[in-house]
């Protein structure tokens, strides 16, 4: 199987950046890569910053999967990808501590635990069997931005509720801060919360697409 | 002339999930007489601000998902007197808001409402603000202090003094009188001291058939038997500190045997209420906090579908290495098929 680099219309882009938003995001809806999320999405700033990471290791790891390693099979391609991943880890650990000094003292064993994240590999093994070049990029920007995504909607709303801030700004001057939101079981219960919302917004689109598909029959 | 099609005797069946709530908050305005003797006015608003609070949450819960409104049961008004008892008088109301919020859309709405919560709501609001305010859940106004206890302002200005259960902890022996301690004249949670009450309305719940005594009786016997077995005061004064102290009398009335989260059968309502009261005593003993029976009642409630599903297969052809003798089985499976013919 090759690579190919042929065009891919912008519309079929535009359709896989959202469903690896929104309707096949691999947080809420896949399940996976939850651990440092709940653990460590206490907060705007953690959860951009480890997006971030989390976006500097999955995209050249998945185009590496993309372009060298389409016709490995899984348990070799996977180690591969675990060591691609980990030299990559060095390069964005001296750009992210730039941008905040201590933060890898913070957040400690969950951001290298993003190296061999189920996330990151299962974009990978997902870009290793796509034929075209531009699908598995945006396959792969599209995993690293719904990751993103959970993370601040998580990380914002676990700030607020435990210290009544976000992204560091007092919202309510005599807020009593509630303790318990920071505790990784919160975190579930939010991702939760989270499942049902991009459920419910799935389940929409499709009665949307059998009513317009309906529609289509009528008239035919 | 109406046609009726069914059956002789056309009995009306007067049990309904409204008639059981109403019951049970008839129980609680029982409840909240002693703490009202005792501290005044505050506890009643205490309970119907949880009251309030878990009725608006049921309310915006049921809107924004676009469901029918289901909040005629007064199942909320339950919840929420169970949750402001479990609380100390003295305690912001803030507080009370947060874990009746969090009992109401977290733990019960989401999973489908009365009935259908795999965790018991109260105690789950009850662990989250323990969780979050630990210094305010376990500083108790000094009942013997004279001072009067204002209703609304003034009240971080009261003299605080720790429960019986924190001397326990502290391996202190508290000197609380049996007396007051059947009649709420000690420091405690709300709802939790007034021992004769709890076990009044305990009588009452188990007449009424609301609430199964097996469990109750097998909480109380578990942790009787832990207090007894590993006193932490010597004597038998520390085993009924043990029992009389804190929310264990509370929590083997109104928490663990809330019917839907116990088990279905009776061996298995005996190994639940066996497992609580042990496991109730072992928070106290080994936890960061004084008082463990909500902790205790999630896990349990955790436990319960697997208690129900291993006492039934001991009850039906048992597991590979425990099982009943051949001639029972043979004779449940002959019962079986003649109700079958019936």
């Amino acid at each position: 199987m090759k690579l190919r680099l042929e065009p891919v219309p912008g519309q079929e882009l535009r359709n896989i950046l959202r469903d690896e938003l929104i309707y096949r995001n691999s947080v809420v809806v896949g399940a996976l890569g939850m651990c440092p999320v709940v653990a460590v999405g206490i907060s705007l700033q953690n959860a951009l910053l480890l997006g971030l990471l989390m976006a500097i290791l999955m995209i050249p790891t998945c185009l590496f999967s993309a372009v060298a390693l389409k016709n490995v099979p899984t348990w070799v391609r996977r180690p591969i990808l675990c060591i691609v991943a980990s030299l990559l880890y060095g390069l964005a650990m001296l750009l992210v501590e730039d941008l905040h000094t201590g933060f890898f003292e913070e957040v400690s064993l969950y951001a290298p635990i993003l190296v061999v994240s189920s996330v990151l590999l299962t974009h990978a093994d997902r870009c290793a069997e796509e034929e075209n070049f531009w699908r598995a990029l945006m396959h792969t920007i599209g995993g690293s931005l719904g990751f993103l995504l959970v993370l601040v909607l998580v990380g914002v709303g676990r700030e607020f509720l435990t210290f009544g801030t976000i992204g560091g700004r007092k919202i309510f001057q005599n807020y009593h801060t509630i303790a318990a939101t920071a505790m990784p079981f919160f975190g579930m219960i939010v991702i939760g919360y989270l499942g049902a919302i991009f459920k419910k917004i799935s389940v929409d689109r499709e009665k949307k697409q059998a009513k317009r598909a309906k529609r289509k029959e009528e008239t035919v | 002339m109406e046609l009726k099609t069914g059956k002789a005797p056309f009995y009306r069946y007067t049990d309904t999930v409204r008639g059981m709530m109403r019951n049970m908050l008839v129980v609680f305005a029982a409840m909240l007489v002693m703490p009202v003797i005792h501290y005044g006015w505050r506890p009643v608003i205490t309970t119907l601000i949880c009251i309030t609070t878990c009725m608006v949450c049921t309310v915006l819960f049921y809107l924004l998902s676009g469901k029918e409104i289901l909040a005629g049961d007064l199942a909320f008004a339950v919840t929420g007197t169970i949750i402001a008892l479990m609380l100390p008088v003295n305690v912001s109301w803030h507080i009370a808001v947060i874990a009746s919020a969090f009992a109401m859309l977290i733990v019960k709405l989401p999973f489908g409402g009365t009935g259908n919560s795999p965790f018991n709501p109260a105690a789950a609001g009850i662990a989250f603000v323990t969780l979050s305010f630990p210094n305010q859940i376990f500083q108790y106004y000094d009942i013997t202090s004279g001072e009067k206890l204002p209703v609304f302002a003034g009240i971080l200005d009261v003299p605080l003094t720790q429960s019986p259960t924190a001397l326990l902890k502290t391996g202190a022996r508290p000197t609380t009188i049996l007396r007051d301690m059947l009649t709420g004249g000690f420091v405690g949670p709300m709802g939790t001291t007034a021992i004769l009450v709890i076990l009044a309305c305990a009588c009452f719940l188990i007449l009424r058939k609301m609430a199964h005594w097996e469990t109750m009786v097998a909480f109380l016997l578990g942790g009787t038997a832990f207090a007894a077995l590993f006193p932490r005061v010597p004597g038998l004064s520390g085993v009924w500190y043990e029992i009389l102290t804190g929310s264990f009398l509370f929590a083997a009335v109104f928490l663990v045997s809330e019917p839907g989260t116990t088990p279905r059968q009776k061996l298995g309502r005996w190994i639940y209420g066996i497992l609580g009261g042990v496991f109730t005593m072992m928070y106290r003993w080994f936890g960061a906090y004084e008082q463990g029976a909500c902790f205790a009642v999630l896990v349990i409630n955790a436990l319960s579908p697997t208690i129900d599903r291993w006492v039934w297969r001991l009850t039906n052809g048992g597991f590979g290495f425990i099982s009943l003798p051949r001639k029972k089985q043979k004779k449940m499976k002959k019962t079986e098929a003649e109700v079958e013919q019936q």
